[in-house]
C-alpha cells in the first residue's frame, strides 16, 4: 500500500511521497526528530492529521523512500513509534516565530504561547509562564533556578507540545544570550 | 458549589480532591496538606481561593491529578469531574491544565450539557485549547486566553497555539481583529478575558471592556499571573458578579497584587498570591467610587 502511494505522489506530482511518525506523547515526537536529524534523516515535526489528533501531539514528517531505515533508527534509540501514516494534506508545521522583549537586566522571549526570561548577568532561567499542558509547571521546577548552560532543555525533558513550543523559545534565548550549543 | 479541576507537577496520577482553604501568608490548604503555590491550577486555586475567603464564600473544592505530562491523570480527572458533577451541584465550573484529549473532553461536555442547570463553564489553558480543538468551544461562558493563545483561537486551522498559522500575529495592536476571527469561527466562549499589557473583556466578539491600570509590565514575564486572574474571575463569578464585571475586577486585583508585591521578572507567583487579599480590598474600594 505504502509502495502505491509512494509512486502515485511521484507519478502526479513530481514530489517526494512523505510518511507519519505517530508517538504515544508529544515529547517522544521530538527526541525521535533529534535522533533521525542527528542521523543526518530530512524530517520534520508536524502537526498530525485530524482523524488521528488527540488535541496535543505531533508527529515526525518523513521521506517514505527511507522508511524502514529510520524506522530500525528509531527502533535502535529505544524510541520506536507507535504507527506510521501516509502523509496528508491535512498537516501543519509548528510555530517557530519568536518575539523578544528586554526587561534590562532580563531578556524574555515568547514563541507561540510560551514564555521563557533569563538574567542576562549570569544566564539564570528566573521565569517560565504561559502553555496548558501539564508539564509546565513541571518543567518550570525543573529549569527555573538553572543557568542556560546547566539547564536540561524542554525537548529532552518534557512530553507535550507547550514543551515543544518552550524549547523553540529556549533555543532562541540560547542563541541570544551566547548558552552553551545543546 | 465552585468546582476547580487541572493538575499539579507530580508524576503519580493519584486525585487530589477536597476544599481549598486560603490560609495566614497565602498558603493554601486541601485536606490538610499545603499546596505548593507554582504556576498552573495551583495558582488558579490559590487566587480562587483567597477571592472566597475575602468574600465569605464557601472555599472552592478542588479535583486535581498528578501530572508531569506523561498523561498519569489520563481518563482518571475527567472521570473524576463527570462523576462529582453529577453527584454535587456546581454553580460555576474552571477546567484548567488538563491533558488535551478530544475523546474524553466530548464525554464529559455531554454529561455536563445534561446537568440541570448547567454550571457556568470556564476554561484555561490546556482545557481550552481542547475545547477549541473539539470544535465544543462554543458550549463555554468564558475562556480565558493572553495574546498567544488568542490568535490560535483566531486561527480555525489550529489544534493546538503551537500550530498557528504565521500570518495571525500576536501583536496587542490587533487584539480586536484575533477576538472578532475567533468568534466568527466558533472558537471563542461567549465571554473572553485576554491577558495582557491590556486585558480586554469581551462579549459575542466584541471588546465591552479595557483594562490597563494599573500596569506593572514585568507580570507578562512571571508564570501563574494569567491563571490568578481566571482564579479571582471565577470567584467573583461564582459569588453572583456578572461575567464582565467579574472579568474586569479581577483583572484590576491582579493587577494591584502585582504592584504591591513590587516584582522584578525573576518574581515567582506565590509571592504575588500573598498580596490578592489587598489587592482586593483596594479593588473593591475604588469599585465603589466607580460603580
Amino acid at each position: 500500500m505504502l509502495k502505491d502511494i509512494l509512486k502515485k505522489k511521484v507519478d502526479s506530482k513530481g514530489e517526494e511521497a512523505r510518511g507519519l511518525f505517530v508517538f504515544q506523547e508529544a515529547g517522544q515526537a521530538i527526541r525521535a526528530e533529534k535522533t533521525l536529524k542527528k542521523a543526518g534523516f530530512k524530517v520534520r515535526l508536524m502537526a498530525p492529521p485530524p482523524h488521528i489528533r488527540t488535541g496535543c501531539d505531533l508527529v515526525v514528517a518523513f521521506d517514505l523512500i527511507e522508511q524502514t531505515v529510520m524506522t530500525r533508527e528509531l527502533e535502535e534509540s529505544g524510541n520506536p513509534p507507535l504507527n506510521i501514516v501516509p502523509v496528508s494534506d491535512e498537516t501543519t508545521s509548528p510555530l517557530e516565530l519568536c518575539r523578544v522583549k528586554d526587561f534590562g537586566g532580563y531578556l524574555m522571549v515568547r514563541a507561540a504561547n510560551m514564555k521563557i526570561t533569563v538574567e542576562k548577568g549570569n544566564l539564570k532561567i528566573v521565569n517560565i509562564s504561559g502553555g496548558g499542558c501539564p508539564d509546565v509547571p513541571y518543567l518550570a521546577d525543573r529549569m527555573i533556578g538553572k543557568t542556560l548552560n546547566e539547564c536540561e532543555g524542554p525537548a529532552q525533558i518534557g512530553f507535550s507540545l507547550c514543551a515543544y513550543t518552550l524549547n523553540v523559545a529556549y533555543e532562541e534565548i540560547r542563541h541570544l544570550l551566547g548558552g552553551a550549543e545543546a | 458549589m465552585l468546582l476547580l479541576a487541572g493538575t499539579v507537577p507530580s508524576n503519580v496520577g493519584e486525585i487530589i480532591a477536597g476544599r481549598a482553604d486560603f490560609g495566614e501568608k497565602g498558603i493554601i490548604r486541601i485536606n490538610a496538606m499545603n499546596l505548593p503555590l507554582t504556576r498552573g491550577t495551583a495558582s488558579l486555586v490559590g487566587a480562587a481561593a483567597a477571592a472566597c475567603r475575602y468574600f465569605n464564600l464557601d472555599p472552592p473544592y478542588v479535583i486535581m491529578a498528578g501530572d508531569i505530562g506523561q498523561k498519569t491523570s489520563g481518563a482518571n480527572i475527567y472521570e473524576g469531574i463527570q462523576a462529582f458533577v453529577q453527584k454535587n451541584r456546581v454553580k460555576t465550573l474552571v477546567l484548567h491544565y488538563l491533558m488535551p484529549n478530544i475523546q474524553y473532553h466530548k464525554r464529559l461536555m455531554a454529561v455536563i450539557q445534561r446537568l440541570d442547570p448547567i454550571p457556568c463553564l470556564i476554561a484555561d489553558a490546556g482545557s481550552m485549547y481542547v475545547a477549541k480543538a473539539a470544535g465544543q468551544a462554543s458550549l463555554y461562558d468564558l475562556f480565558t486566553p493572553d495574546l498567544g493563545e488568542l490568535a490560535f483561537l483566531a486561527d480555525d486551522k489550529a489544534s493546538h497555539p503551537a500550530y498557528t498559522r504565521g500570518f495571525i500575529c500576536h501583536l496587542e495592536g490587533e487584539a480586536a481583529a484575533l477576538i472578532e476571527r475567533a468568534y466568527k469561527y466558533n472558537n471563542s466562549a461567549k465571554y473572553l478575558c485576554v491577558k495582557g499589557c491590556t486585558d480586554y473583556v469581551c462579549c459575542n466578539g466584541s471588546i465591552v471592556e479595557k483594562v490597563d491600570d494599573p500596569s506593572v509590565e514585568v507580570l507578562e514575564a512571571i508564570g501563574g499571573t494569567g491563571d490568578t486572574i481566571t482564579g479571582i474571575a471565577a470567584a467573583l463569578i461564582y459569588k453572583g458578579m456578572n461575567i464582565v464585571e467579574a472579568c474586569s475586577f479581577a483583572s484590576k486585583a491582579n493587577r494591584w497584587a502585582g504592584k504591591l508585591a513590587n516584582p522584578n521578572p525573576a518574581t515567582q507567583i506565590s509571592e504575588i498570591i500573598k498580596y490578592l487579599p489587598e489587592a482586593i480590598e483596594k479593588t473593591k474600594n475604588a469599585w465603589a467610587d466607580i460603580k
